[in-house]
């Protein structure tokens, strides 16, 4: 007499396969917990919407400022004139009242978003924040955490490394070089696709310095295309 | 088999889960403590591990509900499946021993199997990871003595 399929060998094996793959599903989840938040650098994509050279030109460009978010880890961001506004720094709410707040932020990861008047979302973690000169670490030398409770004015935003943006889509106007071929905008549609480089913004102003996979310039009359 | 003449019905424990109930307690203590200490986790691993624990939660629930097993006044009476089911009423009058299986895990826990032998020559019935396997056999053994004697004195069951 024996006992039904329950206890038969098949249903066995079936049974050490299924707690097998579920066991390793625990081990990759717990693992990839781990690696991605121990190793902040770490991308599942990599840096794939990054130009590439073969099929991109150079951009130089002084233009208005449009309204954009950035989200990622960029290695030092400086801000400044962050006026009449608060910033909380991990359980702290610090007051920025002086015109001269200068606020550098090392190994930051988080978003950024920002429109011609102001900074209107910054959240995310960094391992050091200098304040007006002052250093702020957490104790344990992990990233502090840092906000912004509401939108606030700002003079300059200015990125050390290069920085991806894979689309603006913006009216300006200013002056852009794309490939040493100089093109003024007057209140012009500026479309830029697939953008590494140097960003910086101040005086009201958004300097890109860097390389560019498509550009398109839509004016009253006529659209200009440039791309490799 | 109407469901009002089930005197016992039971299913698996979810005692017999807890290793993945374990593995859901780590990974949400791992991400609780790595919050509280500032570590960032992005969030395609929050979706990931949330997809895991409820995948995990879906597939104990369902591996529980599927499977249960119910006493009458004179038959057991065994259900595998849920969508398609296969359902088997076995008379007292067959069943000719009854036997709990417990490792030591589960005993200290109180959970187990129960094997229901057969006089004929066919698979018995396992009746697998019940609460207090050994309450289960007692109670299955009175309610046959019962039914046997009311057999003796001619009473009928309607």
């Amino acid at each position: 007499m024996e006992l039904e399929r329950y206890n038969q060998p098949n249903h066995k094996r079936h049974r050490f396969i299924t707690k097998l793959l579920v066991f390793l599903a625990f081990l990759f989840v717990i693992s990839l917990i781990l690696f991605t938040s121990l190793h902040s650098d770490f991308s599942f994509t990599g840096n794939v919407i990054q130009s590439d050279p073969n099929n991109s030109f150079s951009i130089s460009s002084e233009t208005g400022i449009p309204e954009l978010s950035l989200n990622g880890d960029y290695s030092q961001i400086t801000l400044s004139g962050l006026k009449d506004s608060d910033i909380i720094l991990g359980d702290k709410i610090i007051s920025l009242n002086n015109v001269e707040d200068q606020l550098i932020l090392y190994d930051f990861s988080g978003k950024i978003s920002i429109n011609k008047n102001s900074l209107n979302i910054l959240e995310g973690k960094a391992s050091k924040i200098v304040m007006n000169g002052a250093p702020l670490t957490n104790k344990n030398n992990k990233k502090l955490a840092l906000s912004l409770p509401s939108p606030t004015n700002y003079n300059s935003l200015v990125f050390k490394e290069s920085v991806i943006i894979p689309s603006i889509d913006f009216v300006t106007s200013g002056n852009v070089v794309l490939d040493g071929d100089n093109l003024a905008l007057n209140k012009e549609n500026l479309v830029i696709k697939g953008f590494s480089g140097n960003f910086k913004i101040t005086e009201n102003k958004l300097f890109l310095d860097g390389l560019v996979s498509r550009v398109d310039i839509v004016g009253k009359t006529k659209t200009i295309s440039i791309s490799k | 088999m109407e469901k009002s003449r089930y005197l016992i019905k039971v299913r698996r424990s979810r005692k017999n889960y807890l290793t993945a109930y374990l593995m859901i307690s780590i990974i949400v203590g791992t991400l609780l403590v790595l919050n509280y200490y500032n570590y960032s986790i992005t969030p395609k691993v929050l979706i990931l591990s949330s997809l895991f624990i409820f995948f995990l939660l879906s597939y104990t629930e369902y591996h529980r509900i599927k499977d249960w097993w119910a006493i009458t006044d004179h038959s057991l009476v065994q259900s595998r499946g849920l969508l398609s089911k296969n359902v088997r009423e076995i008379d007292f009058s067959s069943i000719s021993d009854l036997d709990v299986d417990q490792p030591i895990l589960k005993r200290i826990l109180n959970f187990g199997n129960v094997n229901v032998r057969l006089f004929l020559n066919e698979t018995s019935i396992s009746i697998t990871d019940i609460n207090q396997p050994e309450d289960f056999i007692k109670e299955l053994q009175s309610i046959i003595s019962l039914n046997k004697r009311k057999k003796e004195h001619g009473i009928g069951t309607l």
